[in-house]
């Protein structure tokens, strides 16, 4: 019974493959897992990496699958090496149809024939760990600059395809293939090197850089380029642009007789890949000028960055684009000359400021720090005096009453600049101590009586109208009732209403028509009620009065 | 839809700490931009209402990572830069009304130079914490998803009307969580 138990526990044993009575059996983990697994992402290649032993004799070959681990995706592990003879222990690949901001999953064993090691398995995304290859560049060289465009490798469907206007340059210069002259950082894709000597040779290496995800790529091959005679024409230098008064462009060129043209670029389009050099627009105010300065408030009436560059031109002849200014409207505020108002108590001056500025959404001393200079002076005297400070409301004592000050005020920044703008309006005011105050008082009191009388006259029509409205008097005019009862008898029948009299008096019938006359005249002579007589009417109309009479007795003898 | 009534509190507790220091307010702009996209287009949503699908908003990798300023900012700047690719591809309608479209982008642009001045000043860290990957890439994967609808319908009007009103309902979170911030 015991051995019975015994045996069939063994085969079970043997069976599960727990228990194996012969070793090296099949799917026993005898080999050596790959070790120091890693995966490299250079822009769109991925290099899968290990470790292994070296076995002089082995005839090892790896597998690896990978998972995407996207929650609405099936969770299948495609395979990434199969069964393939890799020398060294590296491996090349490339993913389509990915979503590089998904984690995905590797894992890799060894494999001998039936023997097969474990799984080693990491999990990363593939955006997080790529790294930034050399960029391609090209170089044209502009006497004395050189023009730089860099693109990255890739198509759309690259690494980098979202944060390609995130990149930026970082070169470093070589003259004459000496020591390091420059390094600059914060080139863009697009960009120039300026202030360079001619007749030199320069290398360049370039490496891209991602700052916002702080990945900085590597250098590509160093680049060499010949810089040839300088242009005839300099460009413009120092381009500026002006805050205060206007938004002013200005700038400095060597040589007179000039005239010069300005070119604006809305500064989305250097955000976009594309090239943008047919973008930039002539600002028309300032084609063909002979000033050094451009008023820009036409072209710039929306609030975002604009690039501005200016050009020489001779004749036919023109000079490089002065380097491109960049300029931010929320930096640089139109700060105009600033108001004044002045208002005189009894003994000081009250002082307001206001200032002009652009934007009037947002009080300008958040932008700009500004400090105010008043000067007041007595009319008759030419005495100036200076007060100053960043208050925008002041008083202004300890001055003689009676005698008239006039006041104006500027504006200053508050940088080293020193820059200020003109004075504003000049306000002239005087103290008259006492008097003001009884004409307050008098003012105020004819203010409330007045509003008193109005008062107690809105109350009185509310009265009324209350009045009114809860306790009516509804009674019927007088006359009304009086006619209806008093004439019960009186027939209301009115044949035509042309005026005709009839009086006519029936014996059976005391049926009577009241005429209505519109004179009134025969009134009288028609209003007979209880007569028997033949209808004594008036004796001028006997004749004719006869006939209608027995013509309208028929008719009505007929309508009855 | 369930995915976006549990976002704006996400949002909050991942953004718990201040948004940015003075000059990265950015709720006026945020509502000019809101404003503008949805003057922009004065075509009828009904006939469209067949090619809506929800665009998956992960907000996952939003709740679990640690709360730092640098990646509320970060996280923001990621949004307008992805909406600004997104409006500036010349594939747009051409019934859009392009003034508007084009004030939008300048709009766009202005905030973005703003919020890479606030990332500039901020002290650089050599190593960027695992913990705020996480959302950035949530993010980028979700507008990834946007940029393949517009493809696979071949940018049709339909298509762009649909992400324009999904964008407009990004920007209102936008626009609530930098509000939250600043109170």
């Amino acid at each position: 019974m015991l051995s019975f138990i015994l045996s069939v526990v063994l085969v079970l044993l043997v069976a599960s493959g727990e228990l194996s009575l012969f070793p090296l059996a099949a799917g026993e983990k005898t080999l050596k897992t790959p070790q120091n697994v890693s995966v490299e992402i250079i822009d769109h290649n991925f290099i899968l990496k290990w470790n292994w032993d070296k076995e002089p004799t082995s005839n090892v070959t790896f597998s690896a699958y990978y998972q995407k681990l996207g929650s609405d995706k099936m969770n299948n592990w495609i395979e990434l090496i199969g069964c393939q003879n890799i020398i060294g222990t590296k491996y090349n690949f490339t993913l389509t149809n990915l979503n590089i901001f998904e984690k995905i999953r590797e894992h890799i064993r060894s494999e001998k024939g039936q023997e097969t090691s474990s799984w080693n398995v990491i999990q990363f995304a593939p955006f997080q760990i790529a790294q930034i290859g050399p960029p391609e560049i090209q170089l044209e060289a502009e006497d004395p600059s050189i023009k730089i465009n860099m693109s990255l490798p890739g198509t759309a469907n690259s690494m980098w395809a979202t944060d390609i206007s995130n990149f930026t340059c970082s070169l470093i210069i070589l003259k004459n293939s000496s020591s390091v002259e420059k390094i600059r950082h914060n080139v863009f894709s697009r960009d120039k090197i300026n202030n360079l000597s001619p007749e030199t040779t320069y290398c360049l290496k370039v490496q891209a850089r991602l700052p916002i995800l702080k990945k900085n790529g590597s250098y590509n091959p160093i680049f060499c380029l010949n810089i040839t005679a300088k242009h005839k024409l300099p460009r413009p230098e120092n381009v500026e642009v002006d805050p205060i008064d206007n938004y002013i462009l200005k700038w400095n060129y060597p040589y007179e007789n000039m005239k010069f043209q300005v070119q604006y670029l809305l500064g989305y389009f250097k955000r976009i890949s594309t090239d943008y050099s047919d973008k930039w627009k002539i600002i028309s105010a300032c084609e063909n000028i002979i000033s050094r300065c451009c008023n820009l408030s036409k072209v710039i009436n929306k609030d975002g960055i604009y690039y501005l560059r200016v050009q020489a031109l001779n004749g036919s002849i023109t000079s490089l684009w002065s380097a491109e200014k960049k300029f931010d409207t929320r930096t640089k505020v139109r700060i105009g000359p600033p108001n004044i108002e002045v208002k005189s108590s009894e003994d000081s001056f009250f002082v307001y400021i206001t200032v002009s500025g652009e934007s009037e959404k947002k009080p300008l001393s958040q932008d700009y720090s500004l400090s105010y200079e008043i000067i007041y002076w007595e009319n008759a005297s030419n005495i100036e005096h200076k007060m100053k400070g960043k208050q925008k409301l002041l008083k202004v004592s300890n001055l003689k009453p009676l005698v008239l000050y006039c006041f104006k005020v500027r504006a200053l920044l508050d940088d080293d600049s020193n820059k200020s703008t003109q004075f504003g309006n000049v306000v002239c005011s005087k103290i008259t101590p006492g008097k003001q105050q009884k004409t307050w008082i008098i003012v105020t009191c004819f203010l409330i009586i007045i509003g008193l009388i109005f008062i107690s006259f809105c109350l009185k029509v509310l009265l009324k109208l209350v009045k009114y409205v809860f306790y009516p008097s509804c009674k019927p005019p007088s006359n009304m009732f009086e006619e209806l009862f008093d004439q019960p008898l009186k027939s209301l029948l009115i044949t035509s209403e042309e005026q005709t009299e009839s009086c006519i008096i029936e014996k059976a019938n005391i049926i009577e028509l009241e005429e209505t006359n519109q004179n009134g005249k025969n009134d009288d002579i028609c209003s007979k009620q209880d007569n028997h007589d033949s209808g004594n009417c008036s004796n001028e109309d006997e004749i004719s009065n006869n006939k209608i009479t027995e013509e309208t007795l028929q008719q009505l003898t007929m309508q009855q | 839809m369930t995915s976006w009534t549990l976002l704006p509190l996400a949002l909050v507790l991942f953004c718990s700490s201040t948004l940015c220091s003075l000059g990265c307010d950015l709720t006026q702009d945020l509502k000019k931009d809101f404003s503008l996209l949805s003057q922009m287009s004065t075509f009828s949503l009904l006939p469209c209402l067949k090619d809506r699908i929800d665009f998956n908003f992960s907000k996952e990798a939003m709740e679990g990572s640690q709360l730092q300023r640098e990646n509320a900012t970060v996280i923001v700047h990621e949004m307008l830069q992805e909406i600004f690719t997104i409006f500036s591809l010349n594939v747009t309608p051409a019934a859009w009304n392009q003034t508007q479209l084009i004030q939008l982008l300048i709009g766009l642009d202005h905030q973005l130079d703003q919020l890479e001045q606030c990332l500039g000043q901020e002290v650089e860290q050599e190593e960027s914490s695992l913990e705020s990957e996480n959302p950035r890439l949530s993010l980028k994967s979700y507008f990834q998803g946007i940029n393949q609808y517009l493809q696979g319908k071949e940018y049709s009007r339909c298509a762009w009307e649909i992400v324009r009103v999904e964008i407009q309902r990004v920007l209102l979170f936008m626009n609530r969580l930098t509000r939250k911030l600043q109170a």
